[in-house]
């Protein structure tokens, strides 16, 4: 039996987001990551960091493999001044495209540390995470076009589309395992405290923003009840989020409920987190808008 | 329509997969949340992988790219199930606002600095140092580390302010109660002083 047609065409159109997406749009979001990266590391004195105590390091990731009796030259103001000129050097070699997977290789290990190192001072954050997978997947995949060069010899569609639906992926993902955590390990978060805990917690911290505002929700009850009410419809759009692939529709919901969540959780919370924002840039279709940006045969590919 | 045996088929591989989903959940039972977010996880894995857009675009991919995207979807999902969020960095566990708190009252140190003109100042170790995201205050039991962090925080803000330094560095408990007597209302966090770090430069002989 057939669903009536008003059912079925619901979810509106079903259609792989940049399926369509042609070098011009693959060149425009390297150009686009690459300058976050710089814009993030020209607003970052990473050096300072050399001044603080080396006892509270608690080092991540890579620099766990640094051997405990190297750290005291790791971390001087020259080693990470050096690392910063570096990398900011690689990174203005990736926006002109030449030797592009060797740049962009070089640049993703050059960022693992940066972002390893301004991680080792305190607890783990996810902020800029997408946007390292982001530079992997540019460098994994201009690797994957390089070989795929030499076997076939000729470009696909699929070829330029590819790192941007592995972003898009990247992205979803990292909210669906997000919300299934949270929904899966502890349901409890949903009837309890919890939500107001963590927003005064964070609002009497002061982060880099800091608003002030958090910490004032018990004096207003009604914000206490969108706060709990609003908790599990982000769960439920976390664990959704693998639809923006898909659905045009879904993501005419998502973006706005998530970019608002986002500001809200700046405005009470003081976290705010401006990269991951930028990469919601690739949640719209652009090549379906602009023909520019459309791969030539996509045409026959997307049908 | 499907024939007979073709539903016999159907019935008996639902009947397998449910048989070994609940002797898996059964066997693991004490990290269910790890494999209750497996089964979510390769359900929504499935289900896209059989939308028609998915199907036809992986098929015109080049099998290189296929492997680099599984690969990297791979990490990260693998990172998530190691439940660490900095080894392997940065494939991580996606652990977020999951911590239960039932707690009626909210805590929060602070450190409050007074310069040489009296002014009080908040020393924050986000802001004094802008690569830092988060940062968490050494415990209590831990005062070698903290004297260290405030004289670091005290050098780094009198770089910037050296016309008015910071003289002395309050430690500060502030609380913040959930639930407010009818009536009441707070203006400021209620504080309390539990260590004060002088940092006035020795008189000179």
């Amino acid at each position: 039996m057939r669903a009536p047609p008003s059912i079925r065409s619901f979810p509106g159109p079903i259609e792989l987001i940049h399926a369509q997406a042609g070098p011009a749009l693959l060149r425009l979001a390297r150009l686009g990551i690459f300058v976050l990266w710089i814009v993030k590391l020209l607003l970052d004195p990473v050096w300072r960091l050399a001044d603080l105590p080396t006892d509270l390091i608690r080092p991540v990731g890579l620099l766990a493999f640094v051997p405990p009796d190297s750290v005291p030259f790791f971390w001087t103001e020259a080693s990470l001044m050096l690392l910063w000129i570096v990398t900011l050097m690689v990174l203005i070699m990736g926006l002109t495209n030449r030797a592009f997977a060797l740049v962009a290789s070089v640049a993703a290990i050059l960022l693992t540390v940066y972002s390893s190192v301004i991680r080792s001072f305190g607890p783990a954050v996810h902020t800029d995470i997408v946007l390292l997978l982001s530079t992997y997947a540019l460098a994994l995949f201009a690797w994957a076009d390089w070989v795929q060069a030499r076997i076939a010899r000729k470009p696909t569609t699929a070829a330029s589309s590819a790192p941007l639906i592995a972003i898009v992926s990247f992205l979803c993902l990292s909210y669906c395992l997000v919300g299934l955590n949270r929904a899966i390990v502890s349901p409890q978060v949903f009837t309890g405290n919890s939500m107001e805990v963590w927003t005064i917690d964070a609002s009497l911290r002061a982060y880099y923003f800091n608003t002030g505002v958090g910490w004032h929700i018990p004096q207003w009850p009604m914000v206490v009840f969108f706060l709990r009410a609003g908790l599990p419809v982000i769960t439920l759009l976390e664990i959704t989020a693998p639809l923006c692939l898909i659905s045009p529709l879904y993501r005419c919901i998502f973006i706005p409920v998530m970019l608002s969540f986002h500001l809200l959780s700046l405005v009470l919370m003081n976290i705010f987190f401006f990269d991951d924002m930028l990469v919601y840039l690739l949640l719209v279709d652009w090549s379906k808008r602009f023909p520019a940006l459309r791969a030539k045969n996509a045409g026959a590919s997307a049908t | 329509m499907p024939t007979s045996r073709a539903r016999l088929q159907t019935a008996g591989a639902i009947a397998v997969i449910a048989v070994c989903g609940a002797t898996i959940t059964w066997y693991f039972w004490p990290i269910r949340g790890v494999v209750f977010q497996i089964y979510a996880l390769a359900a929504i894995f499935i289900a896209f992988h059989a939308c028609p857009p998915i199907t036809r675009w992986l098929a015109s991919t080049p099998i290189v790219h296929r492997i680099v995207l599984y690969t990297m979807l791979a990490a990260m999902v693998a990172g998530h199930f190691t439940l660490s969020k900095t080894k392997y960095f940065p494939f991580v566990a996606w652990d977020i606002f999951s911590a239960v708190s039932e707690q009626e009252t909210v805590f929060c140190r602070e450190l409050i600095g007074t310069t040489a003109s009296g002014k009080q100042i908040r020393l924050v170790v986000e802001q004094l140092f802008p690569s830092i995201v988060q940062f968490d205050l050494p415990p209590d039991n831990e005062p070698e580390k903290m004297d260290r962090l405030v004289a670091a925080l005290a050098t780094e803000y009198n770089a910037h302010h050296a016309a008015d330094p910071v003289r002395e560095v309050d430690l500060m408990l502030m609380a913040v109660k959930l639930h407010l007597p009818a009536g009441q209302s707070h203006t400021q966090p209620s504080c309390e002083l539990r260590h004060r770090y002088d940092l006035s430069p020795a008189p000179s002989s």
